[in-house]
């Protein structure tokens, strides 16, 4: 194998996408015992490699005696053509095993639009596609992920779908697997697995439905598994496996620096936000665990850059100490310190100002929608004089380059509230001409960037009707129109690709065959756009017989059973569903780090309770 | 402020990384060793790293340098050891020098190199015709080498006193193929093109089978190292 690859190295686009060898990569000798597990990310190097939860898995089960982690990456297409034409089947990293020889494979669902890479890798590996071919043989394929809170549309290409956070489910299944090994039946494995708590095995289960469509029950066909799937979480971070180093890339990734996790979950509770529900609850890890982290990340990768990764970074508790800790330890070495984004107010401003001494790059912040009226219907509890206060902080400190990012397409939006981004924009700049200081930049920039809102399960607004293509592209092309200064930066998403993303989002099983259809087509790296392919996804949904706008068109009643009730979450649908109650009236939610609003997750398991922060503790 | 000049092979592992690539392992070789770089001032503080060549994605190297600005006096034989403690397989260093001296830049220093190329032939007969190439340009006093540059337009080029040798080895099907070719900021003849004038119309080589370049010294006309 490998002396067949030396060959097409040279043929193809970087190739050290493919070679492995990195720094910190893992060898190990394999025998008879070791479990081998391929960690899969359904799109190329480096996006995958840019991850942080699969760094993390990565770590903790090669951190395990038994366990033989490697990794594998969709080959980008100059590559898969090479592959296919010489018979190379899909390979690991690490030893170049072809991917149908290991135990198993995981891959991590980060956004819908990479499915049918996910049919094309197990097509690219030999591995049968859908489960029900799969036999002792086959490896166990398993994903999880954010988008796994929603399998149905993934369902029967999967043995099992966890549920929650990893660390603990797949270190109990590896513990299942090692008594399983030597007298290995996958169906007595699965049962089994499908009695760990996060771990759902799609075969054992089946949906009916309503002459419209819609879901009329799901119901566990086997006996002995759970009707319902509880996801897990880790309770307590100080004292769960973090890697104290990452693989080093050659080429550059996307996110080429060391990642530090503050906390899981977020609590502001903003309503389209998939994450600040399915991640809760909130749980800070300690400074103390955080400066041995840091420390530990930066001696062993030699990165340039350490960025604090959170959902919303600037609402750590020990933020100051944390940044004060690495800028005098490390400002000296050059080592810069990163923000995702920002919080809208003068303490993130002044916390940037502290921390880009070293390396000094843009400003990002999310109003995410354009008029008070709309911010509040999302829950976005900011105003704009915020904004304009602390992008006139920003222009006084020097900076002259601004990111914002808005939403449009959100439940109740109307073109005034389009047209407010555009205004926004304006007052922005408009800040920056009236900016006074002596440090003011000479160059400006304010880049407004639009995604297109897509309802998800899981939110309060998993009942809303998504815009329609046609919608989407009338207000882009408005703000097109509105804001041709040269000194603004437009940027939007394309409508198609939020549509489908749309009709997996709330997607059920049904859509299995048109994944299956729109792969068979050819249709992969939809997520790119010298891939993606609209016509071809369409012709599947033709060919299939079934409606995407049945997906995306509707707006669904209350009462509508939803392929992924029979996930519990923590968060309760009636909260949800007062919550997009509260959205229509336009109604806020306080941040529930100071105040527990009942969302459920008080009552989720036995033994946890949130913890509620005093204000003066921030 | 000192200068360390190191020098260091590139192995299998790593020899399908770009020089931007190669740039930015480098560069986290020496953080992870601890060496005292030093940076540049401003906005966008690097650190002052300088490779004597690029190297193409596919080759091997034992001989390459680059040159790093120092904060402080290190001892050359312990950043040896340091950086190959914090190096992945595939890069070695092999040499230091440490000076608070100014030397005279790498790529100034640089005019030709040797390259050890091993190929196949398509047909093992064939080895008298290549031997002729090799002889044929040998005994020519000028070769004209068109390119085409930037601009799409066609240059042309006498590369001929660039082909300061060529030696041939053929075993069975098996090629050893040596040259030494002028290299630098001034002239600079890349082996692939004197693969491309010896067997034009791909009828020689085995393509498919592919070139396997290394690069075995990279210095001066007067065929010493330059540390
Ligand atoms: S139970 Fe209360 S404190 Fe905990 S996540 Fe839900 S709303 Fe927040």
């Amino acid at each position: 194998m490998k002396e067949r690859l030396e060959k097409l190295l040279p043929l193809v686009e970087t190739p050290a996408r493919y070679t492995g060898n990195e720094v910190n990569s893992i060898k190990k000798s394999i025998n008879e015992g070791t479990i081998r597990f391929c960690m899969g990310f359904p799109d190329v190097y480096e996006v995958g490699m840019s991850h942080l939860g699969i760094k993390i898995l990565y770590s903790m089960l090669n951190d395990r005696e038994d366990v033989y982690c490697e990794r594998v990456f969709a080959p980008w297409t100059d590559m898969e053509d090479l592959m296919r034409e010489n018979e190379i089947p899909l390979f690991s990293l690490e030893t170049q095993t072809p991917v149908s020889e290991f135990d198993f494979v995981g891959f991590t669902l980060q956004y819908e639009m990479s499915y049918t890479n996910i049919l094309n890798m197990l097509d690219l590996a030999g591995v049968q596609i859908f489960a029900k071919d799969r036999d002792e043989r086959s490896p166990l394929i398993i994903f999880g992920g954010p988008c796994a809170y929603n399998p149905e549309p993934i369902a029967e290409f999967a043995d099992m779908v966890i549920i929650g956070e990893g660390e603990e489910v797949l270190s109990e299944l590896m513990d299942l697997y090692s008594t399983h090994k030597n007298n290995y039946n996958r169906k007595s494995f699965l049962k089994a697995a499908a009695r760990i708590q996060g771990v759902y095995v799609p075969e054992f289960y089946k949906a009916e439905y309503n002459d419209d469509g819609t879901l009329k029950r799901f119901d566990a066909v086997e006996a002995e598994v759970p009707e319902m799937i509880k996801k897990r979480f880790v309770k307590d971070l100080d004292n769960i496996y973090y890697p104290d180093n990452f693989v080093v890339p050659y080429i550059e990734i996307v996110h080429d620096r060391s990642l530090l996790e503050l906390f899981r979950g977020c609590t502001r509770g903003c309503r389209f936000c998939q994450a600040g529900m399915i991640y809760r609850p909130l749980r800070e890890k300690s400074l103390e665990t955080l400066k041995k982290d840091a420390d530990a990340l930066i001696e062993s990768t030699g990165y340039e850059e350490i960025s604090l990764s959170s959902l919303s970074t600037m609402d750590y508790t020990c933020l100051p100490e944390l940044t004060d800790y690495l800028m005098e330890k490390y400002a000296e070495k050059r080592i810069a310190v990163g923000l995702p984004s920002l919080r809208i107010d003068s303490f993130s401003i002044q916390t940037a100002e502290k921390i880009q001494q070293v390396r000094k790059t843009g400003l990002t912040f999310a109003p995410e929608a354009g008029t008070q009226r709309m911010r509040d219907v999302i829950n976005k509890g900011v105003t704009e004089e915020d904004l304009i206060s602390s992008v006139s902080e920003a222009f006084d400190l020097g900076w002259g380059h601004v990111k914002l990012y808005f939403m449009i397409g959100l439940p109740t939006e109307t073109m005034e509230d389009v047209d407010g981004i555009a205004k926004l924009g304006y007052k922005v700049l408009d800040k920056y001409f009236e900016t006074k200081s002596e440090k003011k930049n000479k160059k400006i920039k304010v880049v407004v960037s639009t995604s297109s809102f897509v309802p998800k399960a899981f939110t309060p607004f998993q009942w809303v009707r998504q815009d329609t293509i046609e919608e989407i592209t009338e207000k882009q092309r408005y703000l097109i129109d509105n804001m041709r200064s040269k000194m603004i930066n437009y940027s939007w998403h394309d409508p198609k690709v939020s549509y489908l993303e749309g009709v997996f989002a709330r997607g059920d099983r049904k859509l299995a065959k048109v994944l299956y259809s729109a792969f068979k087509k050819g249709c992969k790296f939809d997520g790119s756009k010298e891939h993606f392919n609209y016509e071809k996804w369409l012709e599947a949904f033709k060919e299939e017989g079934i409606d995407p706008d049945f997906y995306t068109a509707r707006e669904r009643s209350v009462d509508e059973l939803f392929p992924w009730d029979f996930i519990d979450m923590g968060v309760t649908k009636a909260f949800l569903a007062k919550e997009y109650q509260k959205a229509l009236q336009g109604k806020l939610t306080g941040f529930c780090k100071f105040k527990c609003e009942n969302c459920g997750f008080n009552e989720f398991e036995e033994g946890w309770k949130c913890h509620v922060y005093s204000k003066s503790q921030v | 402020m000192y200068t360390a000049r190191v020098k260091f092979k590139r192995g299998n592992e790593i020899r399908f990384i770009s020089h931007l690539d190669m740039q930015r392992m480098v560069q986290r070789i020496l953080r992870r060793a601890h060496i005292p770089m030093k940076y540049s001032e401003g906005f966008n503080p690097h650190p002052k790293l300088a490779f004597a060549m690029a190297m193409s994605v596919g080759m091997l190297s034992d001989c390459e340098y680059f040159d790093v600005e120092l904060e402080n006096h290190v001892d050359p034989d312990e950043m040896i050891s340091r950086i190959n403690k914090s190096s992945p397989e595939g890069f070695t260093a092999v040499n230091a020098l440490v000076t608070n001296q100014k030397m005279q830049s790498l790529t100034s220093l640089i005019e030709e190199s040797e390259y050890t190329i091993n190929a196949k032939l398509l047909n093992s007969e064939d080895s008298k015709k290549l031997e002729d190439a090799v002889k044929t340009i040998l005994g020519e006093e000028s070769i004209k080498y068109r390119k085409r540059n930037k601009k799409g337009r066609y240059n042309e080029k006498e590369i001929r006193p660039l082909i300061k040798d060529l030696d041939l080895v053929i075993e069975n099907s098996k090629i050893k193929l040596g040259m030494r070719l002028s290299t630098g900021s001034k002239e600079n003849l890349r082996p692939d093109v004197v693969i491309g004038i010896l067997d034009p119309e791909k009828i020689l080589f085995d393509w498919e089978f592919g070139f396997l370049t290394k690069r075995t010294f990279l210095g001066k006309s007067n065929l010493r190292e330059r540390i």
